[in-house]
């Protein structure tokens, strides 16, 4: 409750300070078309050479002295509105941008203000507009946001077939992934072939890998915020596709003209309703699907007031017959209010309920198999942005977090006889408050700071306990007591003060350099030992015996514009320091396991390298370049005989190359290449067998992760043609359509994924290394895109 | 969690039948050779007739060449009554054995404690078993299944025994069809009392399915590697071995199971397996591989005819 007080006081005291003899221009940027709010969106004033962006609701204000101003309102590929203001009172002004038509457009590569790398103070930023991603060359010629964010610097997969990405060497699970504001939990759609959102629906997206504000917390390494769209309030409109994979439809209209409007946005993957006249008879009851569905509606109740309600609903099922079965999914839920105090205080506040289980059963009759696991999250969060003077923009809010773990529920039969595995829930409550300020100290220096607190409390109903030493460093340890806790009862409790900070010093108006500072905490860890992540990884939290995983990371980085912002560079450089990484002993038991604490490794963990980044704006031919040059290595005490060792995601070099070529008005081509060093595996140096089982591996040195898997590297192309614009009557068609041809892996190279060691299946005596490759082949593919 | 492991790669592998050109194909690397290293194999029963315990040295990982013999090593086995009983290597083939005096000597009685000494090369190393008990054989049946899934017709077998009351008892199914036992990775068959996995909640039951048919086999055929072919077919002859083993036992074949059978899109780091096998001199480096356990066995055996 203090605290609360103290905020509200603070604001008090900042109000005082800045808000003397000012008035402000306030409002939101839409589209014209279609109503949706524009993010990112410029609002510059001429006289003063200042200006803002609008935030993630398309909401920007300005506080000046009274007096004439001419505002320019800007986003790419948007004509931009120039308004002559005469301040003599505070002025609510929505502004409707229109964009320009689709005839006279280039590609654009960005979706920001031309030199928004340069001005604004956020670094380690991956941005891509959905044009630019409809354009880039798809596995499958499906659109994917996740698989296109890795071709920006800083960002990786270990393969094809990996759930999630890898951001400047962190894990899977150190990515907050947030769909309007509700985390979710998996990301991918079959393992990691495609991710869970669908390209039409979505609006914006953004990945913080560096220099994160304090508003953001509870994952280390990365970002990832997706907003979808709202819905079109003017008139109803449809967009789909067909693709090898999926189909989809998406669906918009008001409710309420201006005022009110929905969208619905639906995907399921087709693979089994294909193949089933070609299956046998013993296989005709099998499922093999994946679907999404995405709903979302907001009303603007009045100019001050406006809600949004959004729904996610995600499926991967595979079925066998009746004899195996297996689904699993994230949906969540949030409702958001933005409320708008005064001219200048915009607050929003979000409800969420996120929810990821899986179901594994398998067996019929007398003898089943029958196992469930979830992570279910309650949250609140509150935030307000004040919009003290061009100089300041303040942000600060909180947010509670109630988690339910369900590690796992199991039942078994043989012979009819039924038994229970049943690992008890697990609670969590985890809190944070934050304040952070974005100051305008003058032409050349722009400032963003900022304090997080966060707080975990790891609580009952339930057990908690405490382990012994184990026999050998590094090996399994015992339990010693069980204790049990009652329902809201303190198991463990942990605090942690995350300072936030980063500058950016302009040099000159074509270059800057900017800092970024950043310490987070994570309380929650994905516990996952395999080559790639499963959707049967489990969660759980920091415990009594598991301490939360810190990070702070230092980056640093010179920006550059050349020849009128046609193009773009960029070299950051970083730094990440773990503390508490979470480790695993060797042959740990991951799943069902009660004591899965005592298989866990606490450790320390180092990152660091340097990204190169060179981006071409404009023109028939434009693209990126993107080379990250990086080690990532953690030690644990009795791992590796106690010395550093590259993890998993120790990836040397990443070179990215992505190109597009616009041949004419409707035909655009465009290419992707990417190299990247093998990752880390442990290989055996010797075998040994016993009772005539031969074969088995042996690492006599001790050493982990001692070899690299040969190195990765994929052609992709495409091309895209539009449908013809004019009809023959001469009269503009209304709808809009596409083509795109691709193939995937156009030189038809195995890449590596692992490397095995197994015995000849026709000869046990004799071992031999396996490659094993995911995609084998080069994959050409074909999908159809429309829009009225 | 082999089943969890069996599970991932059977989602795996149905994607790839429908969806992707995955594949697998034999690769050269080159491997640094390790320092050899004692590699003992060591299982002794409570059956009657002659116990033996092999020594040999690891070899680097892609040498298909039998493993070297140790030679000139002292092999003693003491149980828990006191009684020493040595193993000699009469005809230098690394092979130590005991030979009992008289045929009715056993070495193995249940309930006893055996501790292994093997000296050699100036290091003593030791490792300790114990025989605990096995479940009797309710029955070994078979029966004949049409092609299901993708597995093929044929006649499949299935064991029936049920798990001693009270946790923590642990079993090696080991599998012989017409005298050979079935020596892969994926033939491993182990329980932890009815099931695969201690807090199983499984102890008193029959042995899961998964674990009553553990005992087929699919093995590619020879002449067409995408045919599969089936466990058993009529005349073939079908012995089913249960071993009582120490929980320590258990993790050890698990281990092994894991480790010859990893592979896949969710394969696990590959990791030294345990041994009990110690070495008693604090001060040398030398550590031994392999593993010394002591089982009492109960045996069933049958030939598949016709129905």
């Amino acid at each position: 409750m203090k605290k609360i007080i103290f905020i509200f006081l603070f604001l008090g005291v900042i109000n005082g300070l800045f808000a003397q003899g000012k008035l402000t221009v306030s409002g939101y940027l839409k589209d014209a078309k279609s109503g949706e709010t524009l993010i990112g969106a410029t609002v510059f004033v001429k006289e003063l050479s200042t200006g803002t962006t609008s935030n993630v609701y398309g909401f920007y204000s300005i506080s000046l002295e009274p007096g004439d101003y001419t505002f320019v309102y800007s986003y790419v590929s948007y004509t931009p509105v120039e308004k002559k203001i005469s301040l003599s009172e505070n002025i609510k002004m929505d502004i409707e941008l229109a964009e320009i038509s689709t005839e006279l457009n280039e590609i654009v590569v960005t979706g920001e203000i031309e030199d928004e790398n340069i001005s604004s103070v956020q670094m380690s930023v991956n941005k891509l507009d959905i044009q630019t991603i409809q354009k880039m060359p798809a596995l499958f010629g499906e659109v994917d946001i996740i698989r296109s964010i890795q071709l920006l610097p800083g960002v990786s997969t270990v393969g094809e077939g990996a759930t999630g990405f890898n951001v400047r060497g962190g894990g899977v699970g150190q990515n907050l992934v947030l769909l309007d504001e509700a985390p979710v939990y998996n990301s991918s759609h079959l393992f990691g072939f495609f991710s869970i959102f669908n390209p039409d629906a979505v609006k914006d997206v953004k990945l913080l890998r560096g220099g994160i504000p304090a508003q953001y917390g509870g994952r280390l390494s990365s970002i990832l915020d997706v907003r979808m769209k709202e819905g079109n309030n003017k008139q109803f409109a449809a967009s789909g596709g067909v693709g090898a994979i999926f189909s989809r439809l998406t669906l918009e209209a008001p409710i309420v003209k201006d005022k009110a409007s929905f969208i619905v946005a639906g995907r399921r993957s087709y693979i089994d309703v294909l193949a089933k006249p070609f299956l046998g008879e013993d296989l005709q009851n099998s499922a093999f699907n994946f679907y999404d569905l995405t709903a979302k509606a907001n009303w603007n109740i009045n100019e001050n007031n406006q809600v949004f309600l959004s729904g996610y609903l995600g499926r991967d099922v595979f079925n066998a017959d009746n004899v195996f079965a297996s689904n699993w999914g994230n949906a969540t839920t949030s409702f958001r209010w933005n409320h708008l105090f005064n001219d200048r205080l915009f607050s929003n506040i979000t409800v969420f309920y996120s929810n990821y289980d899986y179901r594994l059963a398998f067996g019929e009759g007398d003898d089943t198999f029958d196992w469930k696991s979830r992570i279910i999250n309650y949250s609140v969060k509150p935030e307000l942005t004040y919009y003290a003077n061009p100089k300041n923009v303040i942000t600060f809010g909180g947010q509670g977090i109630l988690y339910e773990f369900d590690p796992g529920k199991a039942e078994g039969r043989s012979v009819g006889e039924i038994t229970r595995i049943e690992l008890d829930k697990k609670y969590a409550l985890e809190g944070a408050l934050y304040v952070g300020n974005e100051q305008t100290i003058n032409d050349w220096l722009t400032l963003s700071y900022g304090l997080r607190f966060s707080y975990f409390n790891y609580m009952g109903e339930g057990n908690g306990y405490t382990f012994g030493d184990a026999e050998t460093t590094a090996g399994r340890r015992p339990v010693e007591g069980i204790e049990a806790f009652d329902q809201w009862e303190s198991i463990e409790t942990y605090q942690n003060f995350e300072p936030r900070f980063a500058f950016n010093l302009k040099l000159n108006p074509t270059s800057s350099i900017k800092l970024g500072y950043n310490r987070m905490a994570q309380y929650i860890h994905l516990v996952s030992n395999t080559v790639a992540s499963t959707p049967l990884d489990i969660w759980t939290p920091s415990t009594n015996n598991i301490r939360p995983t810190l990070l702070d990371q230092i980056s640093l980085g010179y920006f550059r514009n050349f020849k009128d912002n046609m193009y773009e560079f960029s070299v950051e450089t970083y730094y990440k320091d773990y503390q508490d990484v979470v480790g695993y002993i060797d042959n740990a038991d991951l799943l069902l396991n009660e004591f899965i604490e005592g298989d866990l490794l606490l450790g320390d963990g180092r990152a660091y390298g340097i990204e190169f980044y060179l981006k071409k704006n404009k023109g028939k031919f434009n693209g990126w370049v993107s080379y990250t040059l990086a080690r990532t290595e953690e030690r644990f005490e009795g791992v590796n005989r106690n010395d550093w060792y590259p993890a998993r995601f120790d990836q040397t070099h990443n070179l990215n190359l992505v190109a597009f070529y616009d041949l004419t008005e409707r035909l655009s081509f465009s290419a992707n290449f990417v190299l990247i060093s093998g990752t880390p595996a442990t290989f055996p140096t010797a075998r040994f067998g016993f009772q005539g089982i031969e074969g088995i591996p042996q690492n006599a040195e001790e050493r982990r992760n001692n070899y690299r898997i040969p190195v990765y590297h994929r052609l992709d192309l495409s091309a895209t043609l539009q449908g013809k614009r004019v009809k023959k009557n001469g009269n503009t068609r209304k709808n809009e359509d596409y083509w795109v041809f691709s193939v995937y892996n156009a030189y038809n190279r195995r890449n590596p994924f692992s490397i095995n060691f197994q015995n000849n299946p026709n000869n046990q005596a004799q071992t031999q290394a396996v490659r094993l490759s995911v995609v084998g082949s080069f994959i050409p593919s074909v999908s159809y895109n429309f829009k009225f | 969690m082999k089943n969890i492991a069996y599970i991932h790669r059977f989602i795996f592998g149905f994607l790839l039948l429908w969806a992707l050109s995955s594949c697998e194909d034999i690769i050269d690397i080159d491997l640094d050779a390790g320092t050899p290293q004692l590699s003992v194999d060591a299982w002794i029963t409570d059956q009657p007739g002659s116990q033996v315990v092999k020594l040999r040295l690891t070899r680097s990982y892609f040498d298909n060449s039998p493993a070297s013999l140790v030679l000139g090593a002292t092999v003693e086995v003491e149980d828990s009554e006191g009684n020493l009983y040595t193993f000699l290597d009469a005809d230098n083939d690394g092979d130590y054995t005991w030979t009992p005096a008289q045929p009715t000597e056993v070495l193995g009685v249940l309930g006893r404690s055996y501790t292994l000494s093997i000296a050699y090369n100036g290091d003593t190393y030791k490792a300790t078993s114990k025989i605990n008990r096995t479940p009797r054989i309710d029955s070994l049946v078979y029966e004949f299944r049409e092609e299901r899934l993708g597995n093929p017709a044929g006649y499949y077998a299935e064991i029936f025994a049920r798990d001693l009351e009270g946790p923590g008892d642990c079993y090696w199914i080991r599998t012989y069809k017409n005298g050979r036992f079935l020596n892969r990775g994926q033939d491993i068959n182990i329980a932890y009392d009815a099931g695969f996995s201690a807090g199983g909640n499984v102890d008193g039951l029959y042995f899961i399915t998964p674990i009553r048919e553990g005992i087929n086999i699919f093995v590619e055929d020879p002449e067409d590697s995408n045919v599969i072919l089936p466990p058993y077919s009529i005349g073939d002859d079908l012995k089913v071995e249960i071993y009582s083993i120490t929980e320590d036992g258990f993790y050890f074949l698990e281990e092994v199971q894991t480790q010859l059978t990893n592979g896949g899109l969710f394969a696990v780091p590959l990791t030294n397996v345990r041994t009990n096998i110690i070495n008693q001199n604090p001060n040398s480096d030398k550590k031994a591989v392999g593993y010394f356990s002591a089982s009492a066995v109960v045996v069933a055996e049958t030939v598949i005819e016709e129905e």
